[in-house]
């Protein structure tokens, strides 16, 4: 299921209305949303639930083990591998079998309808970030196995994350700490209305007017077209879709009274590529520094060594994407760019430019922002076109400059310019508008609280009526 | 008293705020809308809509072409090796097809017939168009000289979704000639702030109401034709049989089974039900059916797309070309017995039924 789906909205209505009658229940309560997310989860294909169990058994038997202090460092390993091991078979065969292939071994090419469990890279890093918690103390083993089991697939961040960690969630699955209230109802409101919007509104709006191009990019009907704009469309694409994602499911933590960790914070407004991965996906960001780059080693052995522990880390991180070179190619990207950019960092000119105030240090500051932009762009190329050649024509197009296809196709539609003006301004206004505001919310005059309850209600009633007709387009990040 | 008086003046206040917030964002979504209006309503604001089109309204059909030359600019390709009309290039007998990707499609029916019949020229457009503008098309054509021997006119279930969707009565052919719909919108109040507002034209288009049938089931399509299509089918066919007549062209309509009806047998409600309002009408009709069920490797006859494979296309011209036979020796018959009638009159008809299904 997906959150878009009438079949979602209505399980949804159910679910709460349930939760609303058996919330005092803690037993009934964690019973209802188990088999709600199991539903969720095997709605289209049940074989899924099988593997879903599987991983919890082993995740929760390998956490129980090293509770147990007894050959902790095994059972870890043995966790940690399976998690590993399963998710490397589901995501990489084809591409492993392909690459031989093209090496003329005789290995048997599976066929293109190879399907990934959906969400199986959330689920896989969920349970190893448990298990290493486990085994590092930070977190006790949770010998309930059906509490480890809800925390693992509760259904709003099951196939798309945030990535949780176990005191992000698992231990507020416990009888005295479980909620009985909608936490913060307002703010989940918010997350809803705005997730929605940025989903249907905004990114599939840009889904329509760009995938035609970039399904013809190597093709004769894109000859002398500028790749530029289409790959700016793709880069507020991808954001509202995951962001969109990443909202809904905060929004629905809340609505069973669950605070869960952003994961965007206005990433294209990153000065460095540095900045950019704080503020883009964050909780993969965390997730791969605590449990790869630091494990690594970290930045503790000397300045080569720790370029070389970002550039395994975001190589890693690229290749944790997608079964193809691409995603390989676009996490050595930023590896590259990170690396570069720590090298800059031990130029005096930057410590200069670092120093100055006023306008030097604002037109600095605008420039690095769209330098960054631009890189992050340019590694966009080879995360949404997955055959390399086709990846190297979009990024010969930036270059390309045929007055009279400067502007055609979906890059032409003024509306979806004018919409991303439109939201980008609205987001400004609300930032303002909330910072002038008193801070508890309580204290907000009825004017006030009435604007904002009636503004959310707009924005999910807006995300309704503007979405584009006809199919909608997936999350991107189901594919992962 | 006074705190009664406070809780209602906080709770006018909210009130007040959410009202002004719903009107602020919504009076920017009209604006925007007005502007910039999604794809998927263009087909429903009448003059308003940013289409442009080649069509003219018509009485007969609901859409026409403005004009010959428009309809042959548009189908440049298909008409390239057939012009002038008046004399073709190829000197055999013409068979003249239109119908969906069925006929026009690669390797489909006017390809293989094309491959196999040498004795007669095929003349199709190889584009698909709603069933309105195909028998537009044939008037034109008729009209600009084209001779066919026989013309073909295929349908299928799915050819009429969209005239079940959209009913003639809702056709609406702008001054700036694209083909758009009356939506179909409650005729009070509601109704009338509907076709004034674009936020709310749109909501209406999201709850599918908009369509001058709402509740159309495609799937049901196979297993009975309701009414309101049946009307509009009989107008359609009936001034087909008319332009045809006129120009003395006699028509078989192929009545093509779905994937569903062949392979999961659903039912054959939507020929069994057009068949004798067609016949009645004087038109010649081709209903293969049966020898699709019963052929042994049913599973080779269709493509993964549900389209015919050249296995399934291959049985459909064999039995379309024994039903031709059939039709040509009971209208060799009735011209000797009545050497004068050329037209295809619904006792003809009826006869040339009974041949058929007499026919091995």
């Amino acid at each position: 299921m997906s959150f878009t789906d009438l079949p979602f909205l209505i399980l949804l209505a159910i679910v709460y209305v349930l939760w609303l009658f058996c919330r005092q229940h803690h037993r009934l309560c964690a019973t209802m949303l188990l088999t709600s997310s199991l539903v969720f989860y095997g709605y289209h294909q049940k074989w899924l639930l099988g593997l879903l169990l599987i991983y919890c058994v082993v995740d929760w038997a390998a956490a129980c083990w090293i509770h147990r202090r007894s050959m902790p460092g095994l059972a870890l390993a043995i966790g940690v591998v399976f998690n590993l091991v399963v998710l490397a078979y589901w995501k990489y065969t084809p591409l492993v079998l392909q690459t031989l292939a093209g090496f003329d071994l005789d290995v048997p090419v599976p066929a293109g309808d190879w399907a990934i469990p959906f969400g199986i890279s959330f689920y896989a890093f969920t349970g190893i970030a448990y298990l290493v918690d486990v085994y590092r103390g930070i977190t006790p083993a949770e010998l309930s196995f059906w509490r480890y089991t809800l925390s693992a697939v509760f259904f709003p961040h099951l196939v798309a994350g945030p990535i949780l960690r176990p005191e992000d969630f698992l231990t507020k699955l416990r009888p005295e700490t479980m909620p009985t209230h909608t936490e913060e109802p307002f703010e989940a409101m918010l997350l809803l209305a705005r997730g929605y919007f940025k989903k249907t509104v905004l990114a599939d709006r840009l889904a329509i007017a760009i995938d035609p191009f970039f399904a013809h990019v190597a093709g004769p009907t894109t000859e002398g077209v500028w790749a530029l704009p289409f790959v700016y469309l793709y880069a507020f694409q991808i954001y509202f879709d995951f962001s969109g994602y990443t909202d809904i499911a905060r929004g629905l933590g809340l609505m069973f009274g669950y605070r869960w960790p952003e994961n965007f914070n206005l990433p294209y407004l990153a000065a460095s590529v540095q900045d950019f991965w704080r503020r883009w996906h964050m909780t993969l960001s965390l997730f791969l520094k605590d449990y790869l780059y630091v494990p690594l080693g970290g930045s503790r052995h000397g300045w080569w060594r720790t370029n070389l522990n970002l550039m395994l880390t975001m190589l890693l991180g690229g290749l944790w994407h997608g079964a193809s070179w691409s995603f390989l190619l676009w996490g050595g990207l930023h590896g590259s760019m990170l690396v570069g950019h720590r090298c800059w960092q031990r130029m005096p000119l930057y410590v200069w430019l670092r120093e100055q105030g006023g306008w030097v240090r604002w037109a600095w500051q605008s420039f690095c922002v769209l330098l960054t932009f631009h890189g992050v762009c340019l590694a966009w190329c080879f995360f949404r076109l997955t055959v390399l050649s086709q990846s190297l024509t979009c990024v010969s197009k930036w270059f390309v400059f045929d007055p009279e296809k400067l502007l055609v196709g979906g890059a032409a539609d003024g509306s979806l310019w004018l919409l991303l003006a439109a939201y980008g301004v609205g987001v400004g206004l609300v930032r303002a508008w909330r910072a002038a505001l008193p801070r508890p919310r309580m204290d907000w005059s009825p004017w006030t609280q009435g604007v904002a309850w009636g503004a959310c209600a707009a924005l999910l009633m807006l995300a309704v009526v503007l979405s584009p007709g006809g199919e909608k387009p997936p999350f991107i990040y189901f594919q992962f | 008293m006074l705190s009664w008086t406070a809780s209602r003046c906080r709770k006018c206040r909210f009130a007040m705020g959410c009202v002004t917030a719903l009107a602020v964002l919504f009076a920017l979504a009209e604006a925007y809308l007005q502007f910039f209006p999604p794809r998927d309503l263009h087909p429903y604001l009448g003059e308003h809509s940013p289409l442009v089109g080649i069509y003219r309204p018509d009485r007969a059909f609901g859409v026409a072409y403005r004009s010959f030359d428009v309809f042959a600019a548009d189908n440049a390709r298909g008409l390239k090796s057939w012009l002038p009309l008046e004399a073709p290039p190829d000197n055999r007998p013409l068979w003249a097809m239109f119908g969906s990707s069925f006929v026009h499609m690669r390797g489909m029916l006017a390809d293989t017939a094309r491959q196999s019949v040498r004795d007669h020229a095929i003349f199709n457009l190889g584009r698909n168009e709603p069933v309105p503008v195909r028998m537009a098309q044939i008037q034109l054509l008729l009209e600009h000289g084209l001779r066919p021997e026989r013309i073909f006119f295929q349908i299928m279930p799915l050819d009429f979704a969209g005239l079940a969707e959209q009913p003639l009565a809702t056709y609406h052919v702008t001054a700036r000639g694209a083909l758009t719909y009356r939506p179909n919108v409650p005729d009070n109040v509601a109704g009338n702030w509907i076709q004034r507002s674009r936020l709310a034209l749109t909501a209406w288009c999201r709850t599918g109401l908009q369509k001058g049938d709402p509740f159309v089931s495609r799937s049901r399509l196979t297993v009975a034709v309701d009414d309101g299509l049946m009307r509009d089918a009989r107008h359609l066919f009936g001034e087909l049989a008319r332009v045809t007549g006129e120009h003395q062209t006699p028509v078989t309509v192929i009545l093509i089974p779905n994937y569903e009806q062949i392979w999961q047998k659903a039912p054959c409600g939507f020929q069994d039900a057009l068949t004798p309002m067609l016949r009645e009408l004087g038109l010649d009709v081709f209903d293969p059916r049966e020898a699709f069920m019963r052929h042994p490797e049913r599973t080779g006859l269709f493509l993964p797309d549900k389209h015919f494979s050249a296995d399934g296309n291959r049985v459909l011209l064999t039995e379309l070309l024994t039903h031709e036979r059939v039709v040509q020796a009971a209208t060799s018959k009735n011209i000797q017995a009545r050497p004068t009638s050329r037209s295809t009159s619904p006792s003809k008809q009826k006869d040339q039924a009974n041949a058929k299904d007499g026919a091995p």
